[in-house]
């Protein structure tokens, strides 16, 4: 899921891009197929609902469609496709009413290896525990910890993609992760 | 040398300077407590990074088939009520040029009947 642009894929993009203001489908398509587990990723750990995610997802590519002239090329493609998967995840957590309950069975998986049934069934009461502890984090923590650990951003990158400082990226970081650590802790303790 | 959980997390993520890193892996090696620190940090990115929904297969020609429908924004009830407005235009519209055949048909022609010059709208 870690994501590192190759120069190839940047210049792909580049092609992809000019095809799109053309009004080329098929560029879109291509666009879609490279970024959307990225861009549900990223969704997802901002939205935090499963149900919602594809929603969100096509508002964005749709998005690229309609206004890819908002892109000025000054900046990587895939820099503003996170910026518009952000600000459009953001506008839907606004915007919704919230659910009571979020089904996210699929998500108690993690991949395990060799491991014994107790250590998964740990491994999945860890998982847990940090899904809730993400659930409960402002969104301005949820983003940042979004672009870093499931798009693999570096600091400097995710502070382009947010246009805050790389010292604020740090320190948000920071403070959502202290957050999930001592909800995990806490968790052990009382078990 | 104590390392605090932020800089645990520079080295998690990269971002720590090559001389710092490498002072870093050295006392990795040495300090247990150190190196159980990582793992737990380690465990939390993990998990953070599990249970990510997939796109389902069709996921592209989807999104490729509402582009090409055209206006894809969301319909409002700000759009819907816009819309009505237009049908009540256009109804109006049609009754007043309706209106206006009617009046062409049946009143013009008595009109027509006296000259301009001899109508006398008051009766005089």
């Amino acid at each position: 899921m870690l994501l590192k642009m190759s120069p190839k894929t940047r210049t792909d993009d580049t092609d992809l891009v000019r095809r799109i203001r053309a009004g080329d489908a098929l560029a879109l398509r291509l666009v879609v197929e490279r970024y959307q587990e990225r861009i549900f990723a990223l969704i997802h750990g901002i939205v935090r609902d499963a149900h919602e995610v594809e929603d969100v997802a096509q508002e964005v590519f749709l998005k690229v469609f309609t206004r890819i002239e908002a892109f000025d090329g000054r900046s990587q493609f895939y820099t503003w496709l996170y910026r518009v998967a952000v600000n459009a995840a953001k506008d839907h957590v606004k915007k919704r009413v919230r659910r009571p309950a979020v089904a996210l069975d699929e998500a108690d998986a993690l991949p395990g290896g060799a491991e014994g049934p107790d250590a998964g069934a740990a491994r999945n009461e860890t998982a847990r525990l940090v899904r809730e502890a993400i659930d409960e984090l402002p969104v301005r923590y949820r983003e940042v910890l979004a672009l870093r650990e499931l798009e693999g951003l570096s600091y400097d990158e995710v502070a382009t993609v947010l246009g805050i400082s790389i010292g604020t990226v740090e320190s948000r970081l920071h403070r959502a992760r202290s957050r999930l650590k001592r909800k995990l802790e806490k968790a052990r303790e009382a078990s | 040398m104590m390392y605090d959980d932020r800089t645990i997390w520079r080295h998690l993520d990269g971002e720590m300077p090559e001389a710092e890193a490498k002072a870093f892996a050295e006392a990795r090696v040495k300090d247990t407590a150190l190196a159980r620190r990582i793992t737990e940090l380690s465990e939390v990115s993990a998990a953070v990074r599990g249970g990510v929904p997939k796109p389902p297969p069709d996921f592209a020609a989807r999104v490729v088939a509402r582009a090409m429908k055209g206006p894809v924004a969301p319909v409002l009830p700000l759009d819907e009520a816009r819309r009505f407005l237009r049908r009540v235009v256009v109804a109006a519209a049609i009754l007043a040029a309706v209106g206006v055949a009617l009046f062409a048909i049946k009143i013009l022609p008595s009109l027509v009947e006296t000259p301009l010059w001899a109508w006398d709208p008051l009766g005089k």
